[in-house]
């Protein structure tokens, strides 16, 4: 791997990273709201509330808390929650174990059911197979995820009874009765996500197969299957790892408002519970977080791209 | 006869139809109460039923698309107004300027945009404008970019350096050959962030953050049928096709366009 792009990549990497801190920074210090007044209520006396901010450390200079916030962040140390005075690395590792696999879920999901989807598309185009597929996918793109999540419910819990509605037992319960609880909302998140990355695959691999290499690999005597999955699917790639990883940032957002259709206690709950408690230490850490994870799947998606095809990295 | 356009622009403009006739017309008032008859089955006399308060769920739905057609509109014009302007500038101009708007679009990339147009509703108050807003905000960057790739391209083109030659100003051969010939990307782009946005009220007003009551709209619809999910499954249908329906006709009308507009994509297809 080319070293010096490399290091190109990571000194980008770490600069988004700092500005993504900086304006979340800026932007909940110019909120309105006194956390110290929120805490104490309106009948607090004045030199109770700035006891209290000096105490949250809320009367020092606007640099030094950032660099106070952004050093704590590094070393994992993300503040104490207003509301529930505990450490936020403590709600939000809690919160996390709900989240987490249910992105991955989603984002496994979605990546196995489009792969074949589209690629059965293009393979067969213009043919009845492929009408099917991409108007199914057409309506799949249409399809806002908590909607889907409804129907999901209508038909799998109300109407069959399979699956639970809402709730989450907790991982100590045991894996499955915990994992359960995840189906639904797994496959709510990831159908919009598949029918998008279904049509960029298609897309992408008809575009492969028309190329030369494709063409010569026929030519040589290969049978279709190995033309279509070692040449054609293999370089369309790129496009759909790029879409993947996209996607991360919708999943995001996505578990945001699906965990309140199935009410799972996880980050995107406790950013709304947060946000109605004005615990503004929990917001601001939960938003950089977040956006630092986007910016470093991207980073990642951006090595990816190195290993399929690694005239990127040498023709910079 | 290109399929997509004709079925999209159809779609399309009876949606459009609906929420210009609920100005004027809906089958009952949308917000007027009526216990004795909550939670109707569908029947003549209310199309789609009726809600917990008694409430018409057709009437509901009309003046719910205009609720949502007008946040996913604003957004547009707030996005693409001033993101075509700053993305058409980078192209032209170059240098520290253009590499100003493109970091910062990166930037806003990394942040979720249905995420933090929540975290903006939920701390500047929930409500129609602040949904507005919040999803423009987000549409900026994507006109910046857009608009930017499309410039520049065209800008290396010969009638640009004619046109440059017989001294034109560059805000005249931008207004004059740049952004006519980039038209099409960008209605074709129009089309995909009104479809986005449309999805992204629905929810924000899901969440109880867009739209207020009593105005309808359909994210509030849904979350106040998931009460009644067991008694009124239907309540939880209606307003979703509503979304489904008017985001399908969006996507089938810009599909459509690239077809119509730019001829070289659709050997693709």
């Amino acid at each position: 791997m080319n070293s010096a792009f490399l290091v190109r990549r990571l000194a980008g990497l770490l600069a988004t990273l700092f500005a993504a801190s900086v304006v979340v920074f800026t932007v909940m210090s110019v909120l309105p709201g006194d956390p110290a007044s929120l805490m104490l209520g309106t009948g607090a006396r004045e030199d109770t509330l700035a006891a209290m901010r000096h105490q949250m450390g809320l009367d020092r200079p606007a640099v030094w808390r950032y660099f106070g916030w952004i050093g704590g962040l590094l070393v994992g140390r993300l503040g104490t929650s207003y509301t529930y005075d505990v450490p936020v690395a403590e709600l939000v590792a809690a919160r996390a174990v709900v989240s987490l696999p249910l992105a991955v879920l989603a984002i496994l999901l979605s990546t196995a059911i489009a792969l074949p989807v589209g690629v059965t598309a293009a393979r067969f185009r213009g043919r009845v197979a492929d009408t099917l597929l991409m108007g199914a996918a057409q309506a799949g793109v249409a399809m806002p995820n908590f909607w889907l999540g409804l129907l999901l419910i209508l038909l799998f819990s109300v109407g069959l009874g399979w699956l639970p509605a809402s709730g989450f037992p907790g991982w100590e319960a045991g894996v499955w009765p915990a994992l359960r609880t995840l189906i639904l909302p797994a496959v709510a998140l990831a159908l919009p996500q598949a029918a998008i990355l279904a049509r960029v695959t298609r897309s992408a691999v008809l575009e492969t197969l028309g190329q030369d290499y494709v063409r010569t690999a026929r030519a040589k005597g290969v049978s279709e299957r190995v033309a279509l999955w070692r040449h054609a699917v293999r370089n369309a790639l790129i496009p759909v790892v790029t879409i993947i990883g996209l996607q991360f940032s919708f999943l995001m957002a996505g578990t945001v408002i699906i965990e309140n259709v199935f009410t799972l206690p996880g980050l995107g709950r406790l950013m709304f519970q947060s946000i109605a408690q004005r615990d503004l230490i929990v917001v601001q850490d939960l938003v950089v977080l977040l956006a630092g994870s986007v910016i470093v799947v991207n980073f990642l998606v951006d090595l990816a791209y190195m290993a399929l095809d690694p005239r990127i990295a040498a023709g910079r | 006869m290109n399929r997509n356009l004709v079925i999209g622009g159809t779609v399309s403009l009876l949606v459009l139809a609906v929420a210009l006739v609920s100005l004027v017309w809906t089958p009952y008032p949308p917000t007027r109460i009526d216990i004795l008859h909550k939670l109707a089955a569908p029947s003549a006399q209310h199309v789609l039923g009726t809600d917990p308060f008694g409430r018409d769920v057709a009437s509901m739905i009309m003046e719910g698309t205009r609720n949502t057609l007008g946040v996913a509109i604003v957004a547009v014009l707030l996005g693409a107004g001033l993101g075509v302007p700053l993305g058409a500038l980078a192209a032209a101009r170059g240098g520290w300027f253009d590499a100003l708007v493109m970091r910062t679009a990166d930037l806003a990339f990394a942040f979720p945009a249905l995420l933090t147009a929540v975290m903006i509703t939920a701390i500047a108050g929930p409500g129609a404008v602040n949904a507005m807003i919040a999803i423009g905000i987000f549409n900026i960057p994507v006109f910046a970019r857009v608009t930017r790739g499309a410039a520049l391209s065209v800008q290396a083109r010969d009638f640009v350096t004619a046109a440059r030659a017989t001294g034109r100003s560059e805000a005249a051969i931008v207004w004059l050959h740049v952004l006519p010939n980039i038209a099409p990307v960008l209605i074709v782009q129009v089309t995909i962030q009104f479809a986005l946005g449309i999805i992204a009220d629905a929810g924000l007003s899901y969440v109880g953050l867009g739209t207020q009551p009593p105005a309808p709209s359909w994210g509030r619809m849904l979350n106040d049928a998931q009460t009644f999910i067991y008694r009124a499954p239907l309540l939880a249908v209606f307003p979703g096709l509503a979304i489904m329906l008017s985001v399908l006709g969006l996507n089938l009308l810009g599909d459509g366009l690239r077809d119509l507009l730019d001829p070289r994509l659709e050997s693709r297809r």
